[in-house]
């Protein structure tokens, strides 16, 4: 019997031009940083241990993320303010971590919850106006067509119930809200692309971040289960 | 600006080569220095990276006050097209200053076939190949790296070469730089330029082509590794390099004395840091990097004198910080169970054993003094602690080889394999052995300097005996190095300035990252090879005399010529040289350099 796990959950951020780190880039980057911090962390067993280092929903190559989230399994007991410490000394402001807790020992995956993702895409070539009036025009219909290609199969599916939030601030920026679950997923980039229809002129997007991961019970009813 | 625009980083593959910004890179105000040194390698960040000299010579640079070390790499293709059409020029790391503003591009020559990788990288940065017509404010153009013992194919693209070990000598050059009025890039007149080169001429171990080679340059070298510490502090990248650990050198210099390898003559004489300075270096490189592998570097490490009581300090600390502990390629007559045990303990890092020849007697010629005996005792002891891949490296092409010594490998082979299944009994299934199959080139300063170059259609046809001697063994995996990058190799390594045209043309007509196998195109050098008139294979598949002048004749590497050549009758008659540490002075001429020697001392 598997006995209960302790995590530090961390939440970093992942700007600038270190936003063109792969995810394993990353990995590695936390890896080295968490053994530079002498942090208690655990190993798994075997012929070639390795540090218990997860991370929730990679970002691609290129995809800032303002607050990531990473999870440490502790060998011991410390403090979160001790691990945020002794992590933000060895990484640089563009990876730097903002936040830590400790986990309550448990048996589950530190991200079993995670539900939602926020992402806030900038728009050129294109009026805040014209641009609201795509959204609301996009918000108006019922159905949001996807034909989405993964490794193993193709399919058609209906991005709307999976869209939380869609709205537009001063300044050309676009905020989503999507879900992330394995079940509910939906890629900023295929909002993206469904709004293009809408728009009608070629308008160019930038600086794609993801600025929240949001668990089952922080968000609303949509992403909910 | 240099390369770090968004722009550009969304339409190049990895992005993560061209970021700067990793942990322990050097973060200082270029206001605030005296000299700006752009430390370059010919290649991809990933291989550049992984090399231990250029860490060691960014550690020692950027511990000057008055001296900014940055570094630069040869940028992949994608990024070449995308800086040719938006007219970006090659620039640091860590400022994106454009190189050609800096004072210094200092340029490690590691292998000959980086070459036109080379007139690139200086092409790309803005540089004028030339340095008979390089204007007097561009930077000062410098080469280092094994490649300078012959540097007449690159020497007309460089202002001046440093000889031997970089660690002493860098710091004189620097001092005469920020002593002098010389100006710096950007302001500096043609009778500065002139004056500073002069001056650096007279600095031991450089080298000022445009002076000419009347005047011997005396390879640099330390009296003592303990004056250097290794660099604990080195550049952590954040993509994967192919050497994607810590590394320390415990040793330089190897006075073995096999007599095709270079490293083993111009690195003399052995020097070691004690174990002490080791294990605290290794402590310190752990915490500052936050590798989990750790990397001993030595020509060959169980020579070391105290090899166990090393690897069991070492393992003692890196036990429970989990990190591995690696040795490259090691001598079959050393290895020992002991130490098999000891480096096996945290994880089980790669393996590979040089039998260099397959036959005994072409050992004996190459005075690699291993038996087949060294080389079976050694496996079993890898096999018996865990170990079921190796990788065994073997030459072809060697002065005296048959077809008999070629099959010969076949047959050592075959009796590894028959150990290994041995020892590993039921989990013989998983037993693998990567076999590597180099082709000799005769190298300067070695006793096969004056050796022929196996033509290029021999090579392959020896390639063919082994290829169908392994055909039927599915656990052994052959891999032979192509003739035709041998050829042009071993043509550089021993070419004189007239090389210069032809590497030119080459890089004229498209070559660059032609030691990546699949980059490199032999007709390129042969049009080149038939417009200047020179026979490629004719130059390098024959005996050359004694009394024909070398290009590196200028070069003093230490080693007298007179060893040299009497070490190449010998391996013509067969006979064997002793290690001189176990059996007394073999006069190789090194304690002219005034280092302290070992040997006859134990």
């Amino acid at each position: 019997m598997q006995k209960p796990r302790l995590y530090a959950r961390v939440t970093y951020r992942k700007t600038g031009l270190l936003a063109f780190l792969g995810h394993l880039d990353v990995a590695r980057a936390f890896d080295r940083a968490v053994r530079r911090a002498k942090l208690p962390v655990a190993y798994s067993q075997g012929f070639s241990p390795h540090a218990l280092i997860s991370f929730a929903s990679p970002l691609p190559v290129g995809v800032a993320g303002e607050a990531e989230l990473c999870a440490i399994e502790l060998a011991s007991e410390w403090a979160p303010q001790a691990v945020l410490k002794a992590l933000a000394r060895q990484l640089p402001p563009d990876l730097m971590v903002v936040a830590a807790q400790v986990l309550p020992r448990g048996k589950r995956s530190p991200f079993a919850d995670l539900v939602a993702a926020d992402y806030r895409v900038r728009y050129r070539g294109v009026t805040d106006a014209d641009l609201q009036a795509a959204v609301e025009g996009l918000l108006a219909r019922t159905q949001w067509p996807v034909h989405r290609v993964t490794k193993s199969r193709e399919l058609e599916l209906d991005l709307r119930p999976r869209v939380g939030d869609l709205r537009v601030e001063p300044g050309g920026l676009l905020r989503m809200r999507l879900g992330l679950a394995e079940d509910n997923l939906a890629k900023p980039e295929e909002v993206i692309e469904l709004l293009s229809a809408e728009l009608g002129v070629a308008a160019t997007t930038q600086d794609l971040t993801r600025t929240a991961l949001w668990m089952r019970g922080e968000v609303g009813r949509q992403f909910a289960d | 600006m240099g390369q770090r625009t968004t722009a550009f980083l969304r339409r190049v593959v990895t992005p993560a080569r061209y970021l700067g910004q990793e942990h322990n890179s050097s973060r200082k105000d270029p206001s605030t220095v005296r000299v700006r040194f752009a430390l370059c390698y010919p290649d991809i960040y990933e291989i550049g990276m992984s090399h231990l000299g250029s860490h060691i010579l960014y550690a020692t640079m950027n511990e000057r006050p008055d001296t900014f070390c940055e570094r630069a790499y040869h940028p992949w293709d994608d990024a070449v097209a995308l800086m040719r059409q938006e007219g970006l020029p090659l620039a640091t790391l860590e400022t994106q200053t454009p190189l050609r503003e800096l004072d210094f591009v200092g340029i490690t020559l590691q292998h000959e076939l980086n070459y036109t990788t080379v007139l690139s990288l200086l092409d790309l940065a803005g540089v004028t190949l030339r340095s008979a017509v390089r204007r007097p404010a561009e930077p000062l153009v410098i080469g280092g790296g094994p490649c300078v013992y012959n540097p007449e194919p690159l020497a007309p693209f460089f202002d001046c070469f440093v000889v031997g070990e970089g660690e002493e000598v860098i710091h004189e050059v620097l001092d005469l730089y920020v002593g002098g009025n010389w100006g710096r890039t950007g302001q500096r007149g043609a009778e500065q330029r002139a004056d500073l080169l002069a001056r650096l001429a007279e600095v031991e171990g450089v080298y000022v082509p445009a002076l000419g080679t009347e005047r011997p340059v005396r390879r640099r070298v330390l009296p003592s590794l303990e004056a250097v510490p290794p660099p604990t502090r080195p550049v952590v990248p954040y993509c994967q390099v192919t050497h994607d650990r810590g590394q320390i050198e415990i040793s330089r210099g190897c006075t073995r004395g096999c007599r095709f390898c270079q490293a083993g003559m111009i690195y003399r004489p052995v020097r070691e840091r004690s174990v002490q300075t080791l294990v605290d270096a290794a402590a310190a490189l752990i915490d500052n990097t936050g590798y989990d592998e750790l990397s001993l570097v030595s020509l060959n490490c169980p020579d070391y004198s105290e090899v166990l009581t090393l690897v069991d300090r070492l393992h003692e600390q890196l036990a429970e910080r989990r990190v591995g502990l690696g040795l490259p390629s090691l001598r079959t007559d050393t290895f020992s169970v002991e130490l098999a045990d000891r480096i096996q303990q945290v994880r089980k890092t790669g393996l590979t054993f040089a039998p260099e020849a397959g036959s005994q007697r072409l050992r004996d010629i190459i005075n690699k003094n291993v038996t087949e005996a060294d080389l079976l005792a050694a496996s079993e002891a890898a096999f018996k602690a865990g170990w079921h891949r190796l990788k065994l490296y073997f030459m072809i092409g060697l002065p005296g080889e048959t077809d008999d010594d070629v099959l010969a490998i076949g047959d050592l082979v075959a009796k590894v394999l028959e150990v290994g299944r041995e020892t590993l009994g039921p989990s013989r299934g998983r037993l693998a052995l990567n076999v590597s199959v180099a082709v000799f080139i005769p190298k300067p300063h070695t006793p096969f300097q004056w050796a022929p170059q196996l033509p290029v259609a021999e090579v392959l046809q020896r390639q063919q005996l082994l290829r169908e001697r392994f055909a039927r063994l599915k656990q052994v995996r052959l891999s032979c190095h192509s003739a035709e990058q041998a050829l042009v190799e071993s043509y550089l390594a021993r070419a004189g300035r007239e090389a210069a045209e032809l590497t030119e043309a080459v890089y004229r007509a498209g070559g660059r990252f032609e030691s990546w196998d699949d980059r490199f195109d032999l007709s390129r050098w042969e049009n080149a090879a038939a417009a200047a008139g020179v026979d490629l294979a004719s130059e390098v598949n024959r005996e050359w005399p004694p009394d024909r002048p070398l290009p590196w004749d200028h070069i003093h590497s230490g080693i007298s010529k007179a060893y040299l050549w009497a070490e190449w009758q010998r391996a013509l008659a067969g006979e064997l040289t002793g290690d001189c540490r176990l059996s007394g002075c073999t006069d190789c001429g090194v304690r002219a350099l005034g280092a302290a020697c070992p040997s006859g001392g134990r």
